[in-house]
């Protein structure tokens, strides 16, 4: 552990979290659940001069229904996504891919906001946003925003925020009737890592031909994308094992299986 | 340095930690509560787990300075009353665990257990992923939280 201490913050709410970043600038950190951060902060690969606990800030961990979305705050925890009656009823997806975070104690603590600032790619959270088409809503000094998921995730570890800008929640559109969704993925052995991952939302129309189809794709860490050729290859089809396994070969094809397990899931749960 | 005021098994109690200072260091080395153990110390096997505000987490993955305003509880707070009815039921399971990791499993299934009296076998087995063992004794914990659920 680095011998070099830091001054630990902790604002009352999120407008002095926003206004601490701003004055404390570069050498500030925000810490949440910590369970990414605390680890690197021992291993030494960062060193923040400054920590900015938000992790009891309740009105940021708040999961509630908008018009026609569920927003998840920032620091809703894993545990709390996976436990929440809301996304467990609206959309359940959501509720599934919080259980693969980590173990159990790291759920208890670890938090959205905290795996997408990271933005390790071979996490689960990125590919199912991506797959949704969620908004990733960030706060600063200057202001408010909201970021796709598409634009929010710039290759392993990197994202859109600039310095002095927090996540603050993050938003997915509830899915129109005749729609189900599924996460399939492969874990590391060792590391419990997603050494790939496909996320499937798939719409019928009255007819039962496919009408939307949204697949993003994450294997070794380094590739995170929507597939668009595999979304394609769906359109307008009937579901069948044919079209599943010609959409799934138009992805890496390490990724194949899981693109294959995770469109045949969504299809069987559209109601 | 920075002031904490934490629970801990019950006690209230206000220190000046310093901000690197891990909380399982200062619940073994400043409370003098040695009881959590400090294994793998890379977050990996879970020996170090105790309760906070409720919920099972690792201590070596936490600041002290985390904790501030939280309840804590350590395996001596939760056998506090004499020992747990799991290190019985394990022994009646002819198991003697190693004793690495059995402090954070009887906080895990003790977690369980004031939330759902009757876990089904699938509840255990996934609430004690996170804690590994070094002596094969694993399923026999699991029978014996099955055990004491059950009244036997």
């Amino acid at each position: 552990m680095t011998d070099r201490s830091f001054e630990f913050h902790r604002p009352a709410d999120t407008a002095h979290a926003i206004a601490l970043l701003g004055e404390l600038g570069d050498g500030a950190q925000l810490i949440a659940g910590g369970q990414s951060l605390v680890p690197a902060i021992r291993a030494g690969r960062v060193n923040p001069r400054h920590l900015v606990d938000i992790r009891r800030i309740a009105a940021l961990s708040r999961i509630r229904e908008e018009r026609h979305a569920l927003v998840i705050g920032a620091t809703a925890t894993h545990a709390m996504i996976v436990r929440s009656e809301l996304t467990r009823s609206r959309m359940p997806i959501l509720s599934e891919v919080a259980e693969f975070a980590g173990d159990p104690a790291v759920r208890n603590l670890g938090t959205l906001g905290g795996n997408l600032a990271l933005a390790d790619q071979a996490a689960d959270w990125p590919v199912v946003l991506l797959a949704l088409g969620a908004d990733i809503a960030v706060a600063g000094v200057q202001g408010e925003r909201r970021i796709a998921a598409a634009s929010f995730f710039r290759g392993p570890f990197g994202t859109e925020l600039e310095h002095g800008e927090m996540i603050v929640s993050v938003h997915v559109r509830l899915p129109p009737e005749r729609t189900g969704s599924a996460y399939a993925r492969e874990p590391d052995p060792d590391s419990g890592f997603a050494l790939c991952g496909a996320a499937a939302i798939i719409t019928l129309d009255e007819a039962g031909s496919i009408a939307n189809a949204r697949l993003a794709v994450t294997a070794r860490g380094q590739l995170l994308v929507r597939a668009t050729a595999a979304e394609s290859a769906l359109m307008n089809r009937r579901p069948s094992a044919a079209a599943i396994a010609e959409s799934a070969d138009q992805v890496a094809a390490e990724a194949h299986d899981v693109t294959v397990r995770a469109v045949a899931r969504a299809l069987e749960r559209i109601p | 340095m920075e002031n904490i005021r934490v629970r801990v098994n019950g006690r209230p109690y206000e220190d000046r930690v310093n901000g690197t200072q891990l909380l399982v260091h200062y619940l073994r080395d400043v409370r003098g509560l040695t009881g959590t153990a400090l294994a793998c110390d890379t977050s990996r096997c879970g020996a170090c787990m105790v309760l906070m505000d409720d919920l099972p987490v690792l201590s070596c993955t936490l600041l002290a300075v985390q904790a501030n305003e939280a309840r804590i509880e350590t395996i001596e707070g939760v056998e506090a009353d004499g020992e747990h009815a799991l290190r019985r039921a394990l022994r009646e399971e002819g198991a003697e665990a190693c004793a690495e990791c059995i402090a954070g499993r009887i906080i895990v299934a003790d977690a369980l257990l004031r939330l759902k009296r009757r876990p089904m076998r699938g509840e255990v087995v996934r609430a004690l992923e996170g804690n590994r063992c070094s002596c094969s004794m694993a399923e026999s914990f699991v029978h014996a939280v099955l055990r004491v659920a059950g009244g036997t």
